[in-house]
C-alpha cells in the first residue's frame, strides 16, 4: 500500500513537473515567434521608409523631367487637360498663334507652371507607391527657385512618409532640397520672348487693326508682302471684323522657301480684346 | 492503520520532486536562451539583407547611383563590368565571403553561384523614369554565406 502511494505520488509530481515543461515550452516558443515577427516587421518597416526616402530625390528629378517634356512639347503651350495651370490649349484650336489669347501658361511663368507640372507627376508617382507597399507620401509642398542661370533649387517640405504597420504606425519628415537643370525654362523664355512678344507678324496685325476704319481698309493693309527677321511671309486675310473700336483678324500666312516661292501655309488669328471674338 | 510512507520512499519523492523542479527552471531557462538566440539570428538575417540593398543602392558606378542604373537602365546589371563591380561592392560591404547571390531588378536577373536557397533577402520598390505603364520597379537582392 505504502509503495503504491510513493509510485503514484511518484508519478504525479513527474506528470504535473512534464506539463510545466511542455505547456512552457510550447508557450515560450509561441511567445518567441510572436515577437520575432513583431521585430522583423517593425525593422523591415524602418528599413523600407529609409528605402523610400532614398528613392524620392529620384521620384521629384523624374517628375520634374516629365514636366519639363509635357511644357516643352508644344514650345511653351499647354497641352489640353492640364486644367490646373488654368489655360486653354494650343492644339484647341486649329491655329499656330492666336495673339490675344497667348496659350502659354497664366502670367507667362514657366517656373509656375513647371512646379504645377511636377507636383502633379510627383503625386502620381506617390499614388502608385502606395498600390505597391504600405507607406503614404503625405503632402509635400513643392517649390522651385531660381539659381542662377541654367539650375534651379527644388525643394520638398511640409509632408511626411507613413508606414501603417498591423500593429504600429511610423512617420519620417519630408525635408528634400535638390538641384535641377531649369534651362529649358529659360529657353522657353526666350522663345516666347523673340516669337510672341516681338514678332513682325503681331506687329503687322496690330498697327494694321489700330490704323483701319473700315474692314476693307483693314483687308488692304493686311494682304501685302512683307519681310522678316526669319523670311519673307505674304499675309493673306481670311475673315475681318471690326466694332466698337475693337478688331480681329483671320489670316492665312504664306511663308518664303528659298526660291523665293510661297507656299507654306499657317493661320494667325488676333483681336484687339481678348473678349472680343467675332468668329 | 494508517498509511504512512517509508523514508526511503520520501527520500525517492524528494529527489524526483528535486529534478523536477530542477528541470522546470533550467528547461524553460535553456528555451528562452534558445528562442532569444534564433529570434536574434532571424531579425539580425533579415535586417542585415535590408541594409546591404540599402548601402548597395547609394553606391556609385560610372558616375550614376545603382539606384539610378536600377531605375532608368536594368539591362545595365547584365554587363560583365557591372557583374564583377557589383560582385567586389557586395562583398565589400559585406565583410565576408559569399557563396551566391541574386539580383532581380525588373525582370532582368544577375546571379552569381547556384544556390537553390537563399537565408539572406530584401526587397524594395524603386521609383522608375516616368512612364503612365509603371512608375515603380522593383529591386530584389538575396544571398547566402559560405557555411
Amino acid at each position: 500500500m505504502k509503495a503504491e502511494i510513493g509510485i503514484i505520488l511518484v508519478a504525479v509530481i513527474v506528470s504535473l513537473i512534464s506539463l510545466g515543461i511542455i505547456t512552457f515550452s510550447f508557450s515560450s516558443s509561441a511567445l518567441s515567434i510572436a515577437t520575432t515577427a513583431r521585430e522583423i516587421e517593425i525593422i523591415r518597416a524602418v528599413d523600407m521608409l529609409e528605402a523610400v526616402k532614398r528613392g524620392l530625390p529620384y521620384a521629384f528629378n523624374y517628375s520634374f523631367s516629365q514636366a519639363l517634356y509635357k511644357l516643352s512639347q508644344n514650345g511653351g503651350f499647354t497641352t489640353s487637360g492640364w486644367s490646373t495651370i488654368g489655360v486653354p490649349s494650343e492644339s484647341d484650336g486649329p491655329y499656330w498663334r492666336v495673339y490675344d489669347a497667348v496659350y502659354l501658361p497664366r502670367d507667362h511663368n514657366f517656373l509656375e507652371a513647371a512646379k504645377t507640372l511636377l507636383t502633379s507627376f510627383s503625386n502620381e508617382y506617390f499614388h502608385e507607391l502606395e498600390k505597391e507597399v504600405e507607406v503614404t507620401v503625405v503632402g509635400p509642398e513643392v517649390k522651385l527657385n531660381p539659381s542662377g542661370d541654367k539650375e534651379c533649387i527644388l525643394i520638398a517640405t511640409n509632408g511626411f512618409l507613413d508606414y501603417r504597420g498591423s500593429f504600429f504606425a511610423l512617420e519620417d519628415k519630408i525635408n528634400l532640397s535638390m538641384k535641377v537643370d531649369c534651362s529649358m525654362l529659360k529657353l522657353l523664355e526666350k522663345a516666347k520672348e523673340i516669337f510672341v512678344d516681338s514678332d513682325g507678324i503681331k506687329s503687322e496685325i496690330e498697327n494694321a487693326l489700330s490704323n483701319a476704319k473700315t474692314e476693307d481698309d483693314l483687308k488692304n493693309a493686311l494682304s501685302k508682302k512683307i519681310k522678316l527677321d526669319y523670311g519673307s511671309i505674304e499675309i493673306q486675310p481670311l475673315k475681318v471684323a471690326l466694332g466698337s473700336g475693337k478688331g480681329a483678324v483671320l489670316a492665312k500666312i504664306f511663308l518664303a522657301d528659298s526660291q523665293g516661292q510661297f507656299t507654306s501655309i499657317i493661320y494667325v488669328k488676333t483681336s484687339s480684346d481678348y473678349s472680343y471674338k467675332p468668329f | 492503520m494508517k498509511a504512512q510512507l517509508a523514508p526511503l520512499d520520501i527520500a525517492v519523492i524528494s529527489l524526483v520532486l528535486f529534478v523536477g523542479l530542477l528541470l522546470l527552471a533550467l528547461i524553460p531557462a535553456h528555451l528562452v536562451t534558445r528562442n532569444l538566440a534564433i529570434t536574434t539570428k532571424i531579425t539580425y538575417t533579415s535586417n542585415e539583407a535590408d541594409l546591404t540593398l540599402l548601402t548597395l543602392l547609394s553606391t556609385s558606378y560610372n558616375g550614376r547611383t545603382l539606384y539610378s542604373v536600377f531605375s532608368a537602365s536594368p539591362f545595365e546589371i547584365k554587363s560583365e563590368n557591372f557583374k564583377n563591380f557589383f560582385t567586389s561592392q557586395l562583398n565589400k560591404t559585406l565583410a565576408y565571403k559569399l557563396k551566391c547571390y541574386s539580383l532581380i531588378v525588373d525582370k532582368e536577373e544577375l546571379k552569381l553561384g547556384g544556390c537553390s536557397s537563399y537565408d539572406y533577402r530584401a526587397a524594395y520598390p524603386i521609383f522608375k523614369p516616368y512612364n503612365p505603364a509603371g512608375l515603380i520597379g522593383k529591386v530584389e537582392l538575396a544571398y547566402q554565406k559560405v557555411s
